[in-house]
This record gives C-alpha cells, structure tokens and sequence, in this order.
C-alpha cells in the first residue's frame, strides 16, 4: 500500500500539477468543452443573511430574489428550529443558458437542472427560467437544502456521530420540495403515471426511481403522507433524531412509533386511494387516442400539410442526441412509417442543443419551418425550408439569450416567441422575415408564453402571471392587439393555462389548464357579446397532455406523458358531456393596480459593490506514511478558488528524504494556478522535484532526478465539441540512473500544440455514438547541454457508429511518433490497449495502436437476494474486440495484437470494471497464443 | 518507532475511557433534592434579584458534545452536566478541571437530578429505540440501576420530594422512587415535547394536541383534561391557580384551571417553544422562534413591547427585577432592560443551545462547541 502511494505521489503528482501534454503525453483527455461565452460584470448584493452575486442588467431581478430568499429565511429558521450562522452566497443567473457557463460547478449542467446547494463553499446557485413564481419556488427549494445539510451537519457534530447516518436521497429532495411549494400540476403529472402504471408503488420502488424527478415527487408525496398520518411536526422530528439511527428505517420507525411494513402498507394505501379512483372518469392515452410514436422523448410537434402529403415534425430524442425529426402521416393521419431525422443535433456548434422540454418548434403555412437551437452563447432560431429541405435563415440576437415559443402569422411573414434578456424579462417579441425588423411587445417583469396570432393575424392571445386581484400571479390567457398593443384579459381562474392552440380551422382557441389537478385541453368559450365567458372541457385523459396541434377541424396531436414516456397521440376532439364539472364560467375580479413584487433595495455602498475575487480552502489532506524501505514520507494537498470558481490554486508539498541530511533537498513542491473565467482558459505554475523516481517509459530500474520549472498552458475552445490546446513547460532536469552511476543534466523547453474533438456520446461504460480525435505536435529541447532534442507527434482518432439504441462499433488508430535525442518512449500492453499483453510490456519512441471493438449490452440487472445479504448489479455490458499495435525504437518490430471478449461493469459511476479473455497474436498475426489470457482490470472503453 | 507507536495507542485509548464520578465530601453532606429547577426557586427562570450588566469573565467548562435545552446543575461544590454525545461531567465550581466523566453512546438531552446522593441521568442511546435512565452512585461511583424505556426521553425530569417523575415524548409519565422503583404511571394519550411543571404538590403537562392536563403527583390520577388550543410544545407558567400557556402558532392564553375560565389570550405570531416567565409584578416575557421577546401585560394580555433579535430564541428568558437575560441560537446573548431596550449583547464563537443557569451568583451559558461559560453577576 505504501509502495503505490509512494508511487502514486511521484508518478502522478506531475499530472495533476504539469499538464500532461508535456512530459506524460501519452495519457490525455478529450471531452466536450464547457464555454464561458460571456465575461459577467459580477456585482454583490449583501441583505442580513446573504451575499448576492448578479451580473450586468440582473439587479431588479436580484432584488426581487433576495426578498424570496430573506422571507424564506425567517420562515425557514423557525420550520427547522434551526438557524444557519453564515452568511450565504446565493449566485444568479438570468437564464439557463448563462447558468450552464457557471464555474461553480465542474461537467455539464443538464436542461432539467433548475439549481442546485453546493456544499463545499455553501454555494446555492440558481438560473432564473423566465417566471418570478418558478424563481421564488426554485430559491426556497434551495434553501431548504441549506437548512437541512447545515443542520443535520451540526447536528452529527453535537452529537459526535459520523455522517453514516445521513438520509437518503429522496428524503432530501422530496422534503426540499415539500417545505417549499404546494402540490402542483407537475407532481400530479409524474406521480399519477407512476402509480396508475405501476412505476411506482410504494417506499420500496424509491430505488426503481433514484434520481429521477418521479423521486423528487414520490418524496414530496409522502412527506405529504406523514403529514396527514403521523402528523407534521413528525417530519422535523426525523431531521432531530436522524443522528441517532445508521439506517432510515429504523428511524422512522422509531419516530412514527410503527414498523416499516405498515408504514409501507399505508402508504400505499393513500397512493391508491388518491389516485385509482381517477379510472372512474378519465381514460390513459393508449386507450382513448391511436399512438403515433413509441419509442424516446417526443415534443413540440408542428403540422405541415402541402395538400400532397401530410407531416409532423418535431424535437425528439431517440438516441441521446436531440434532434429535429418528422413523421409522415397518411391520409387519415397515421404514420406510414417510424419517424426520420431531420437534423441532428448535439454533434455540431450550430446545433449544440436542442431545447427538449421548451416549446420550440413552429411550422408556416409556406412550409418554412422554425426551430430553436442553442448555438454558442445564445438561443439562435433556424429557419428550414422544407420543400427544398434545407436551411434559408438564422436569427438571433445578442440582447435576447433564451428564445423558445414561436409562431407564425398565417401568411408566413411574421414569426412570434418569447425571450429572457439580460435583465431577465421574460417578453413577446415579433420578427419580421422579409424586413429582419425585430419588435419587441412587452417589457416587463411579468412572464410571457405560447403566444399565437388569431386567425387574421390582428391579435396575439398569450399566457401571461400578469393576473391580479384575488387570482393574482396565476397564469392566465390574454389578449394583445398588434394595432393598439392594449392587453386585455380573456380568462380568469385560480389555476395554470400551460400552452394554447388556435384551431385554425375553426378559429377557436383551446388550452392546457390543471384547473382539476393536471393539463387537460379547455376550450375558451364566449358569450354572445363576443366577451371570454367561461370554457369548456374538451378531454378526459388520466394523465398530462404537455403540448397540442390542431391537424383537422377536429382532429389533434397531443404530445402526453404515459407510462414516464412522451409520445404523440392523434385525438378526436369530442366535447364531454356538459356538466358542472366540465364547464368553468370565470368571474372577473380585476381591481387595483397590477400585482408588484417585494424588493429589497440597497443603497449603501458597503452592501452593494463590484465583486472581487473571495477566496476559500475547497480541499486539503495531509498524509503521513511510513514503510521499511523507503522510510517516511509525508505531504499535503490543498485548493483554494475563488466563490464563483473561476479562478484555482493548488498547492501539494510533501517530503522524500530517507535521511535527515536530505529533508531540505527533498521538498517536492508544486503550485499551480487555473483560471477558466474566459472563453480561453488559462493556466501557469511552478515546480520542484526531487527524489528517485520510477519512470516506466525508460526501464524498469530506478532513477534519481531533480528537477524544477514552470508552466503555461493555455486553451481555446471553439464550441463545444472542438478546442485547441498549446503549453510551454521549461524543466532544469538534473538525472541519475543508480545502475549506471550516469548523470545527465538539461535544461529542457517544451512546446506543446494539439487539436482535440469530441463529439462522443457515452453508454455505462464508454463512447457509444459519435467521434473523438486528438492531433499533438510538440517539441522538446535542452537549450543549455543539447541532451535532449526531440519532438512529438500524435493522432489519435476514435468512431463510435451506432449500430442500435445500446451497442456500437467502436473503432481506433492511434499514432505515438517521438524522434530525437533521449526521445521519451511510450508504452502499451494491458486492458487499456492491448488486451493480453502484460501492462506496459510494450515500449518504443514510436507505436502505433489499433482497436476494433463491438459493444453491447449482456445483462441489464442482476440480483442475488441471500438470507444475510443482497447483492446487485446493473448495465453489464459484453465486448467483443481484436487490438492490433507495435512499438520500437529505431526499427520496426512485429506487429502483435489480441482478440477476444469481455465483460464490464459500472461501479457506482466512478470508474468501470474490466474482465477481458482471449488469445494473444504476434509475429505479425501470424503467431496465436496456445491457451487463453485473461485479464482484470479498470477503466473506461475507449 | 514500534514502541513509540504503541505507546501512543496504549495513550490514546487511555483517554477515551470514562473517569467514574466520585464525590468525597469533607464537612456537611447535603442531601436535599437538586435538581435544575431547584435553583430558580421553584419559578424556573424569575430570579427576584437585581443585578449589573456588568458580568465578570469566571470559567469556562469543556464538554466534548453539544447541549440540548438542558442545562447545568450543582451539588455542594460540584457541578454536572450531560452533553449530547453521551457523557455526564462533574467539574467543579471554582475550577475548570473536570474531575470526572461517564461516558455513554448516545445523547444526553435533559438536565440531571440528584436524589439521595445518586446521579440520575437519561441517555438516548444510540442506534437503539430505547433510552436508558441511570441511577449512579456518586459517593461510591458505581451504577447500582438501570431502567429501559422505548421512548424518546426530552423533557426534564420533574422531583417532588425524593421521587421523580419521567414524561416521554409519546405521553407516558411514571413516578419512581429515589431507589428506581415504578409508584405509579400513567398514559396521557397524546405525545408531549414540554416539560412537566410542579406546582403545590400537581404536575401541569401541556400536550400537542393542546391539552392542559392536570395529575396529582402523589396517586398519579388525572385530576382535569382542558382542551385549550391546537397544538402545545412549551411548558406553563403556573401561579396560583391561573396558568400561561403558548402554543405553536404565536397564541397566548391566561387560563384559571380551577374555574376553567379564559382570562384573555393574545397573539405573538410566531411558533413558541419556550416557556413563558412571569415576574412579581405580573409580567409575561415569551421568547419566540422568530427572534421576539415580547413582554405581555399579565392583567389583559396586552402588548406591552416587542424585542427583535433577529436570531432564533428557543429558551426561556432569564429574568431580573431589572434586566433580562435571554440566549440566542444565533451566537449570541442579549441583555435587556425591563422596557425592552438592549443594553448589551454577548457574541459567542458557537451557537448557544443550553438552558441558562443562575446558581449562587454565577451565571452558566453553554454553547454548540460544548463549552459552558460561566459569569460571576454582581448584585446591584
């Protein structure tokens, strides 16, 4: 164990500290890239509990917010008896997509991520989506998160216990959910097709769900249940006494003073009491509608008809690339075949995303097709011509960040959306194709969506929380006049409208509205004065319709949650029987002035200011070890970044000396510093090293070097998907190889140039979709002694082509070209590359690597339940594969290789477990190993 | 370096075995009841004194845990407290050295008592549904019993004479003798998060389901059940024949048990969890979650001023004839004139958990670090 450490510390510290395009060339990473398109102007906002971190126009909004959060705070501290003593930096961004740059936070930030509580600075941090109530929600269910970490931190700490006992996943999520807003349309959407299909039936599907949003439901749902069971102050009594039991169960049961099964029981009793009785009137999709899709995410349809043929065209993800499809319809509009990609996205700049859960789709009458992407650092909509199948247009704008919501005036010339701008307004805006004239509508706070244009294109009916009076900040439908730009009310409910629709055949206006629990379509209807009366029901379904078109007078495609699965549906539109129930008149009661939100507004300087970098420890460990051969050694590591993570130091010193008279000599020190707050990130530090090492490169004897320097790195991406990279390392490297009693002395430059692309798309254990490739070129020489003078080149190129939704062909060729003096070698052989051959057996200045390799999967979940113990795996994936690789020096030698196949399994997604078997080849593949290799070992597929 | 290495170990686990608790006594041995309460004269947090603001800087205890809303006690020279990670400490009075410690895995939430020189103590133990009522011998510094309760032990212990009685969190409240023995136990039928107050020989129980309940502490019958509000999770001020009770939603009420007659009730608005103190010139001062102390007229439940602290106060306010003592979760302690201006305010490095304890002219304020600070109050 010492040994590796020791190892470990000495091999690897240099590719932590001393990127490894340098004197580790060989191992490398690819990866899409994380752009910070923008360079925000942060400013701090500090109110009596947190310090607010906006930037450029966001300040009315980040007033508004730090109301949301101060009250949340007074109602928090008492709901948890709890206060927390630090000041809390909450960090807003003005859209999703400026939330997606955030530093915070290392990897990709998902589309379905409205905000997270990063522990390690305290950090919440939180994009705002274009409503006020959606940001207020999204805040409190972030500082519920702060109060129960921080509480249940101290409470550990009083209690001298370890954090073993912390809860479960969905007991943090579905409380965060609980304590911060009401049930709503969303969890009634998810948690009703889970239960009535079977998705989810009680606690002990909790792990069936984890982390889905079904969890963070289920969790809200039966917190709900406690409530009403056990009683409410039953819930702060399990965050009381949740340092006092290792497993949840037993805390509940001690808590609820009941065991876990009739906990369990009656939870699933008040499941099915809520939910089954709903058979009675409402039917499931599958059976009241003809299906058109089955399979992947399905939405914002759009219906062309050219009087030739029919078609829907949609955002879609079937395959784990979003993309722009179409189905063909026939005459009675079902489809003729399975739907057909359009334009893939995901896998080029101008198409980086696809907004899947955004409306973001329309289609002209003149067949030109609009759809929004986001390209770089905001949303672009892209205009497609379908007759000539390709694209004619492209809009954006640099004050609008996010768009989605279009439409079109019936003659094709105007497009309608909605768009959040730097100030975070969330407003309908109409442009013109012909002129390229952008109008903007509105320019408010309040939040605009799904507008349409009537029939004669006179109006914009739209959603707006303008609502005021006793319905204040519901989401209701109005009217804008493109004439007078007066808005006026045309519903009035306590409840949300979601989307709208105008039948355009008819020139009604239908909606989405969870009037009765979720999105059913309503019909506006009018009384004979031509005035908004009251509306109607139009359909029954069990669970949610997301989105609709009008593709007959009385024909509709839904796009509907079933089974957690998003299909279109091809409806009838029948009026239910008039009842109470299904007509809703609206009672206008409109006075006053329109709703304004809380603010808190601070003057003093002291409390409102330019942002200058704060900096925190984010992580340090020491470790002392000792061992009979190679003594003591001891170190440590540190990191310090700026709040907002756009700026790192590390620092790592540790000692080697095996005598006393050698501690001085033998710090080892390393301080590097990475800032990634531009687009080109940057990085620069210095080193010291000293002490025997063990470079497998060079022999397997020892070595003893010294050596000392700095680093600048530097690297530029130019989307997503591709970058490039450049390094200048200078190395004063003092050598001695033990065995040969040499020295060699160099001062060494080392200039590194490479082009990287990755457009890759990952299964459980490694690439499925898409390609990768790296090009390197790199020079290396000793300006003072001429020692060494070498240079580098590298290609690196990997094609995954997908041959079904889980298995692949993979294929790679590599190239390793080192020529000079002392030209470091590379090294193969192993699970990585040559599977069969002894790790790092396969040496030379030069190499070169082939790899053909079939995916798939073989067991998709596997579980042993013993009487004392239960053990599980999922995703166990199966390879089959052949490798073909040489390495020499100054003449070729033999071209060697394997084949064989394997087994994989993702631990905990943290790394992959390897099991390969086969036959060694060599002699050019002339030779087969008699018997088989087996090998086990880590590690991604390439 | 081996021996060395073992020498540490042998060291280390030297000092994470328990110290019994052994008292030897030169002089007088005191054997009356001691229990937290006893010290405040029977009216919990009123102390008819007058003091200065002034505090002198005595000693600081160091407990390993954090404290609950328990608090400190003394007997003779020594002084005990238990700390949530299981331990009881006896340290003296006049210095910080802890003379002894009992070690227990679990959380000692409620303050001990001693009845007959034994050490009684509950432990909520740890990865168990049940607590363990100790009865520990402080003159031999032997166990001599042990009682299991499936319950969740919170609220203090309330002594009557040489007996003592336990409410736990689910309702139940036995009566043991000094030996441990069970005279008499009763089921409230409703969970409690108070404590129970002994006022002319009767418990007063508030529960959470908003009953006052009344049982006599010599046979242990219900004497009256009044159904007063929602929901009650602080204890009463009794005096007389009248009480003040606070429940969780910020309401007050002024209730003669005997007629069984509203007085008045006010509203505060915020969640209680301390009880309410009431002084010689009838006086209310309730503490409240949302950072207000409120002083209420005690004749018509006006009122009278309102304390921001903007912290989190769930411990009933110490109170002076002229000066207010009130501890605050949010690191601090606020001293305060009777019409409720701040005269000073105390920060502290952690949060402030205990119960504050007023004993022979020192004041004990134990914090979320598990130290125990201690001030000598000079009288005015």
């Amino acid at each position: 164990m010492v040994l590796l450490l020791h190892s470990f510390l000495k091999k690897y510290v240099l590719l932590i500290f001393v990127l490894p395009t340098v004197l580790n060339a060989q191992f490398y990473f690819f990866g899409r890239n994380k752009i910070q398109y923008e360079d925000f102007e942060w400013k701090v906002l500090k109110t009596e509990h947190f310090d607010i971190y906006y930037y450029n126009d966001f300040e009315e909004m980040a007033e508004i917010g730090a109301s949301y959060a101060e009250k949340a705070f007074e109602e928090y501290k008492q709901k948890f008896n709890y206060i927390v003593t630090y000041r809390i930096p909450l960090i807003f961004y003005n859209t999703h997509l400026h939330f997606q740059q955030t530093n915070t936070r290392p990897g990709f930030i998902p589309e379905g991520v409205g905000g997270f509580f990063e522990f390690l600075k305290g950090r919440v941090v939180i994009p705002f989506l274009g409503s006020l109530k959606s940001f207020e929600h999204v805040i409190r269910h972030e500082l519920v998160h702060v109060f129960t970490i921080t509480k249940l931190m101290n409470s550990y700490s009083s209690h001298r216990v370890a954090m073993e006992t912390y809860p479960p996943l969905w007991f943090i999520e579905g409380l965060a959910e609980y304590w911060s807003t009401q049930w709503d349309s969303q969890g009634e959407m998810v948690m009703r097709d889970a239960v009535l299909n079977g998705i989810y039936n009680n606690l002990y599907d909790m792990q069936k769900v984890h982390g889905t949003f079904i969890m963070y439901k289920a969790g809200q749902k039966f917190l709900e249940f406690v409530s009403e069971e056990y009683g409410e102050n039953k819930i702060l009594h399990l965050l009381d006494n949740d340092w006092r039991f290792k497993k949840f169960n037993d805390l509940m049961e001690f808590v609820f003073g009941d065991n876990i099964e009739n906990i369990n029981s009656k939870f699933e009793y008040f499941l099915k009491k809520n939910y089954y009785p709903l058979y009675l009137d409402h039917v499931p999709h599958k059976l009241n509608s003809i299906k058109l899709t089955e399979f992947g995410f399905n939405f914002s349809p759009g219906f062309y008809d050219d009087g030739k043929s029919r078609s829907v065209y949609f955002i879609g993800n079937h395959d784990g690339y979003s993309s722009l499809y179409r189905l063909a319809l026939d005459s009675t509009f079902n489809p003729i075949d399975e739907p057909e990609l359009v334009i893939r996205g995901e896998k080029e700049a101008i198409y980086e995303s696809f907004h899947l859960l955004k409306p973001s789709l329309a289609v002209s009458s003149k067949g030109i097709l609009a759809f929004i992407t986001k390209s770089g650092a905001n949303d672009k909509i892209h205009f497609y011509s379908i007759e000539q199948q390709e694209l004619v247009k492209r809009f954006s704008n640099e004050e609008i960040i996010s768009i989605q919501d279009p439409d079109f005036s019936s003659d094709g010339t105007l497009l309608i959306f909605t768009g959040i701008d730097w100030k975070g307004y969330n407003d309908l805006y109409s442009y013109n194709l012909h002129t390229n004239e952008l109008s903007r509508l509105t320019n408010d706070y309040y939040s605009e969506s799904s507008p349409r244009f009537n029939n004669d294109d006179s109006k914009i009916y739209f959603i707006s929380d303008r609502t005021e009076g006793i319905y204040k900040q519901t989401n209701n439908i109005f009217e804008f006049d493109l004439t007078t730009y007066q808005i006026k009310y045309q519903t009035y409910l306590d409840s949300d409208i979601k989307t709208l629709s105008v039948n355009k055949f008819t020139d009604e206006l239908f909606f989405t509205s969870d009037y009765d629990g979720i999105e059913k379509i309503w019909k506006l209807v009018f009384d004979k004065n031509e005035v908004p009366a009251g509306m109607l029901n139009i359909t029954s379904n069990l669970t949610t319709i997301f989105d609709f078109i009008f593709v007959d007078s009385d024909k509709i495609i839904t796009s509907a949650i079933e089974e957690f699965s998003f299909q279109f549906y091809l409806n009838e539109v029948n009026e239910i029987e008039d009842s109470a129930e299904t007509y809703v008149t609206f009672e206008f009661d409109i006075k006053g002035r329109p709703w304004e939100p809380d603010k808190i507004v601070i003057t003093s300087e002291k409390d409102r200011y330019e942002y200058g970098k704060e900096y925190t420890l984010d992580y340090a460990v020491s470790q002392v070890t000792t061992d009979p051969v190679f003594g003591t050694r001891g170190g440590a590591l540190l990191t310090l970044s700026d709040l907002l993570g756009d700026d790192r130091y590390l620092f790592l010193i540790y000692n080697t000396a095996e005598i006393k008279d050698e501690i001085l000599k033998n710090f080892n020190v390393a301080i590097s510093r990475v800032n990634t707050k531009f687009r080109t990130n940057y990085g620069y530090g210095v080193f010291h090293f000293n002490g025997r090492r063990y470079d497998i490169r060079e022999s397997e004897q020892y070595f003893y070097e010294r050596s000392f320097g700095g680093y600048l790195s530097v690297v530029y991406p130019f989307s997503q998907f591709q970058r490039i990279e450049s390094s200048v390392v200078v190395t004063n490297s003092d050598k001695e190889l033990f065995s040969d009693i040499l020295r060699r002395k160099a001062l060494l430059i080392t200039n590194t140039m490479s082009f990287v692309h990755d457009n890759s798309i990952w299964g459980p254990t490694g690439p499925l979709d898409g390609s990768r490739f790296k090009l390197l070129l790199a020079y290396t020489s000793d300006v003072k002694y001429s020692n060494v003078n070498y240079y580098s080149f590298i290609a690196d190129y990997r094609n995954y082509f997908r041959l079904s939704y889980r298995s692949a062909l993979a294929f790679r060729v590599s190239l390793f070209y080192n020529h000079g003096k002392e030209a470091r070698r590379y090294f193969a052989g192993g699970s990585w590359d040559l599977r069969g051959w002894r790790r790092f057996s396969i040496r030379g200045e030069k190499m070169w690597l082939s790899s053909i390799e079939y995916r798939f999967p073989l067991i998709d979940q596997f579980y042993m339940k013993l009487p004392f113990l239960s053990l599980g795996f999922a995703n166990i994936r199966g390879a089959a594969f052949v490798d073909a690789g040489s390495a020499w020096d100054e003449e070729y030698n033999d071209t060697i290789g394997s084949v064989g196949v394997g087994f994989r399994i993702n631990f905990l997604n943290a790394l992959t477990l390897r099991y390969d078997i086969g036959k060694k080849i060599k002699n050019n593949f002339s030779d087969i190993q008699e018997g088989m290799f087996s090998q086990f070992f880590f590690g991604w597929d390439f | 370096m081996k021996n060395y290495l073992l020498h540490l170990l042998l060291f280390i686990l030297f000092l994470s075995c328990g110290k019994p608790i052994i008292i030897k006594f030169n002089g007088e041995r005191k054997e009356e009841v001691v229990t937290y309460s006893s010290f405040l004269d029977g009216k919990r947090f009123f102390i008819d004194k007058s003091i200065s603001p002034d505090f002198e800087d005595w000693i600081v205890y160091e407990t390993s845990g954090s404290f609950s809303n328990s608090s400190i006690i003394k007997y003779d020279k020594a002084l005990f407290s238990g700390d949530l990670s299981g331990n009881i400490y006896y340290f003296s009075d006049s210095s910080d050295s802890r003379r002894g410690v009992l070690k227990h895995k679990g959380s000692i939430e409620i303050s001990p008592v001693i009845i007959k020189g034994q050490l009684i103590f509950a432990v909520n133990e740890f990865n168990q549904k049940y607590s363990t009522i100790y009865f520990y011998s402080i003159g031999t510094g032997k166990y001599l019993k042990e009682i299991k309760l499936y319950d969740n032990l919170q609220n203090e212990f309330a002594v009557l004479d040489d007996s003592f009685f336990v409410l736990t969190q689910n309702g139940l409240l036995i009566k043991y003798g000094s030996s441990g023995k069970k005279e008499w136990q009763l089921e409230l039928d409703a969970e409690v998060y108070s404590d129970p107050i002994i006022n002319d020989g009767k418990l007063f129980i508030l529960t959470s389901d908003g009953f006052l309940k009344i049982i006599s502490g010599g046979k242990g019958n219900l004497i009256k059940s009044l159904k007063l509000s929602e929901s009650f999770e602080s204890a009463p001020y009794v005096c007389k024949s009248y009480i003040v009770a606070c429940d969780t939603y910020g309401n007050v009420f002024k209730y003669d048990y005997n007629g069984e007659q509203l007085h008045w009730e006010s509203h505060i608005g915020s969640k209680i969890l301390a009880e309410p103190v009431g002084n010689n010139s009838r006086e209310i001062f309730i503490a409240d979650l949302s950072g207000k102390l409120t002083k209420l007229s005690g004749d018509d439940g006006r009122i009278v001023w309102q304390y921001n602290s903007s912290g989190i106060l769930n411990t009933a306010p110490l109170v002076f004839n002229n000066l207010i003592i009130q501890t605050d979760q949010n690191k601090k302690v606020h001293l305060i004139d009777l019409n409720g201006n701040s005269v000073k305010i105390i920060s502290f490095p952690g949060r402030i958990k205990m119960k504050p304890a007023f004993i022979d002219g020192v004041l004990f304020i134990g914090g979320d670090d598990g130290l125990i600070y201690s001030y000598k109050v000079n009288p005015l």
